[in-house]
């Protein structure tokens, strides 16, 4: 390998179902905050299951007006939000970076699943006239980089969208870590966004995977993952850039490691197979050993076969340093976000490392002997947090890690 | 000191051939099969032609197993990736242990199937939604069939750059080889040709309705027609793999770049495809007199074909002799995100047979420049080194260079 640039993130942008910007998505998560509510955006009165995690006071033209006349699926507003906030969180909004050379990474699970909707809906009620080029400008997922490279000046590099799924936003992060190791970039906006679909939300239905009232991930009585909605973008830089501009450095990425399970569309390896390749690569990307990590932002979906697996990969890899390792899942407040989930994720790790507070596992009640390690239950704990690792796993069987640190000058 | 990227095996299928050299003749003999696309009864009635297989059976060429959790996504990719995986003698069992990934480029990848899942749920109702089927409403879902198929346990990663997907897929597959993240990735492209996509497209005025060819480079196009299919390579360091493989050709470099006029400045979009091309030769550390052929991106766009030609005539305006380039969309259709691993499949057998397609039905050209030469019939030359373009309608560039190994 050549030598590499470290890779650093100053910035962090949120739009999440318990809070729409940073401050806003960590408070609420510090103080537990349930995002889960009714489904509003279709009718779920066939369904067995009645809740989501959207957000119900996004809108787009408050956060940007000059763009409220443009037409664009909810997946591509809430990018385009998530990107907003994040460079305004670096101090970016009014800079001139026309010497660095930027981009957009981004991961999704369905794009912008709203369109094929739509599509369906102009079918079914023989509407073909209501379907314009609208329609086809918007569904292809890589306009939604694109219109944030556009929207922000962010198209040095092409703008890439890597939909691993519920990996995603890891797969993006990764991608953009790779860009600026190799040098072919100062800046890349890195994250992940979906919106919530009827589409994804029968999926899970059907696999009788969404739990009824309350997501409790590691929980004994945990039913299922509650679907939701939103988008988490990374600013993040070469350190030589961060250090020129005098940026206020939040933490660096250490490494990433990526695998794939190929074992089961839409279920994890019992035995946490793949999970554990993912983190060994990134522990060894990262020069760390398992006894350096302080905390795992676990996947934790709240199923029962994930929180098991994902439990079981974590003892096999960390062996007797697994009981000593903090986890939490934040998706017991924020429901599965989909493709934004991971880059969410990531900011929050972020955030852990620069407050030094490890974020909680929710609405955790019974321990179950089978997810048997330290969940950070129900409030937030103060602690030195040097090394987050932030996994994430998805249908198809791609699993992806990404650790960050503590940014030592 | 870089790796070098030599590929070892080569897979493909679409309407003009199930194997590399079927297809690769089909091309070369300009055996077109554009038919009417035949819509469901609800649908628009339109009259828009595509190349497109009429009956595909996964059990013809991989035997009696079960394919049903496969949609037509993944059941194209299956039959190119397993061409791909045999002829670069790779097994099951060596690609686990090597912990061999996968990058798969698609614009689309299952549309059809998530636009089946979804009218399913709200005509036959809920309870009618098939769990199997969900599997295949994720973008990745293709990359993760083939990854079960092959016991792909590295880095599975799907690529949607519009347009350019599969040649980004290659180009990504390249720098992770180049800079040794990787000894061997299987890449690949696919794209199925799906009806709400047709609908879709036609609704931005692309498409050459009613028009049974297109026509790309000529005076006369008037949009593009849809292709389908899959094509493979197996990507490994030269390294690693030199004197136990039969090498099929080497990756020598690419780039890639976003026009943000997306075509409305034409001046604009010439210069950044220019500027694709120049630093892919630098890439490669080849100078453009060194190119011996161009597989052109044109696929019949009045846009972009005008700006694809003015760059070529730039970038080549030193050479002493004319670019033999070719528009093999012309012959296949659009494969959209499957286009540059079509173009990279078709390239890699110029460089071996020497024989670079025609253009057909061109009569009208809209090439000024000497310095270009496109020809209705299939060519000889004498082919080391080729240049791929993937020039998509949405501002999104990819340039590959391919050669001989030397």
């Amino acid at each position: 390998m050549l030598e590499q640039e470290k890779v650093v993130v100053t910035g962090i942008g949120l739009v999440t179902p318990v809070g729409i910007g940073t401050t806003n998505a960590w408070q609420s998560i510090l103080a537990c905050k349930n995002g889960f509510g009714t489904v509003q955006s279709f009718d779920t009165s066939k369904y067995r299951v009645h809740v989501g995690a959207e957000i119900n006071d996004f809108n787009f033209a408050d956060h940007c007006p000059e763009l409220a006349k443009n037409y664009y699926g909810r997946t591509t507003q809430l990018a385009i939000v998530g990107a907003k906030l994040a460079l305004e969180n670096a101090g970016l909004q009014n800079s001139d970076l026309t010497d660095l050379r930027k981009g957009v990474a981004m991961g999704t699970t369905s794009g912008e699943p709203n369109q094929v909707e739509r599509f369906n809906n102009h079918r079914i009620a023989e509407q073909w006239d209501q379907l314009g080029a609208e329609y086809m400008d918007t569904y292809p997922c890589h306009s939604i980089p694109s219109n944030v490279a556009n929207t922000f000046g962010f198209h040095d590099l092409a703008p890439i969208m890597l939909p691993a799924a519920c990996a995603a936003g890891n797969y993006a992060i990764a991608h953009a870590t790779d860009c600026i190791r190799r040098n072919e970039a100062d800046m890349i906006l890195a994250g992940g966004a979906d919106s919530f679909s009827r589409i994804t939300y029968t999926g899970f239905a059907r696999l009788i995977a969404i739990a009824p009232e309350i997501c409790r991930p590691f929980d004994k009585e945990r039913k299922g993952m509650i679907p939701g909605e939103g988008s988490g973008f990374l600013v993040l830089e070469s350190l030589t850039s961060a250090r020129k501009r005098g940026a206020n450095i939040i933490a660096e990425i250490a490494g990433y490691g990526t695998s794939c399970d190929a074992h089961h569309m839409t279920g994890s390896h019992p035995k946490g197979d793949g999970a554990i390749r993912a983190m060994k690569r990134a522990l060894k990307d990262s020069k760390l050993t398992t006894s350096d990590v302080s905390y795992i932002c676990a996947h934790g979906t709240g199923t029962k076969s994930n929180d098991v697996n994902e439990t079981i990969g974590i003892k096999n890899l960390f062996g007797d340093n697994a009981k000593d390792v903090a986890i939490s899942s934040i998706k017991s407040m924020l429901g599965h976000t989909m493709g934004a989930a991971s880059a969410i994720e990531a900011g929050i790790c972020a955030l852990a490392i620069k407050n030094n507070i490890l974020p909680p596992t929710a609405n955790y009640e019974t321990p179950d002997p089978a997810c048997d390690l330290d969940y950070i239950p129900n409030a937030p704990r103060e602690g030195k947090v040097s090394v987050a690792m932030n996994n994430a796993y998805a249908f198809g069987g791609a699993n992806a890690s990404v650790i960050l640190k503590e940014f030592n000058n | 000191m870089k790796n070098r990227v030599a590929v070892t095996g080569l897979g493909s299928i679409s309407s003009l051939g199930d194997s590399t050299d079927k297809f690769f003749e089909s091309v070369c003999n300009a055996s077109l099969d554009f038919r009417k696309i035949e819509f469901p009864e609800d649908y628009p009635d339109l009259k828009i032609y595509g190349s497109y297989i009429e009956e595909l059976d996964p059990k013809f060429y991989l035997g009696d197993k079960n394919f049903r959790p496969l949609d037509r996504t993944a059941r194209l990719s299956l039959i190119a990736a397993t061409q791909a995986v045999e002829s670069s003698k790779w097994d099951k069992e060596k690609l686990h242990t090597n912990e061999v990934g996968l990058s798969l480029g698609t614009m689309f990848c299952s549309l059809q199937s998530i636009t089946h899942f979804d009218y399913n749920a709200q005509t036959a109702g809920v309870q009618y939604a098939k769990p199997l089927d969900f599997a295949n409403t994720v973008i990745n879902a293709a990359a993760g069939q083939l990854a079960i198929w092959f016991g792909l346990t590295g880095p599975n990663t799907t690529v949607t750059t519009g347009y350019t997907s599969s040649a980004q897929s290659c180009l990504q597959a390249y720098k992770t080889i180049i800079y040794d993240q990787a000894k061997a990735l299987l890449v690949g492209g696919v794209e199925e040709l799906s009806h709400p996509a047709v609908i879709g497209i036609s609704r931005q005025n692309n498409l050459a309705i009613e028009k049974e060819h297109p026509l790309p480079f000529d005076k006369n196009r008037s949009g593009f027609l849809l292709g389908e299919g899959s094509f493979f390579m197996m990507l490994e360091s030269l390294e690693s793999c030199q004197g136990n493989k039969n090498i099929e050709a080497e990756i020598l470099g690419g780039a890639n770049k976003f026009d943000i006029s997306q075509g409305k400045d034409k001046e604009q979009t010439v210069s950044t495809v220019i500027k694709t091309i120049n630093e892919a030769l630098a890439e490669s550390n080849i100078s453009a007199d060194k190119i011996d052929f161009v597989y052109a991106s044109a696929n019949g766009s009045e846009t972009f074909d005008d700006i694809e030609a003015i760059a070529l005539s730039q970038v080549f305006e030193n050479n002493n002799t004319p670019i033999p380039t070719t528009a093999v969309k012309s012959i296949t259709g659009d494969l959209l995100g499957a286009s540059g691993a079509m173009q990279a499949v078709c390239a890699i057998k110029t460089l071996q047979t020497g024989k670079l397609p025609g253009t057909p039905n061109l009569t009208d050209s809209i090439i000024d420049s000497d310095k270009i030469s496109v020809s209705q019939q299939t060519i000889d030359i004498d082919a080391n080194t080729g240049l791929v373009i993937n020039i998509g309608m949405d501002g999104l560039i990819c340039v590959m260079v391919v050669g001989k190994l030397c």
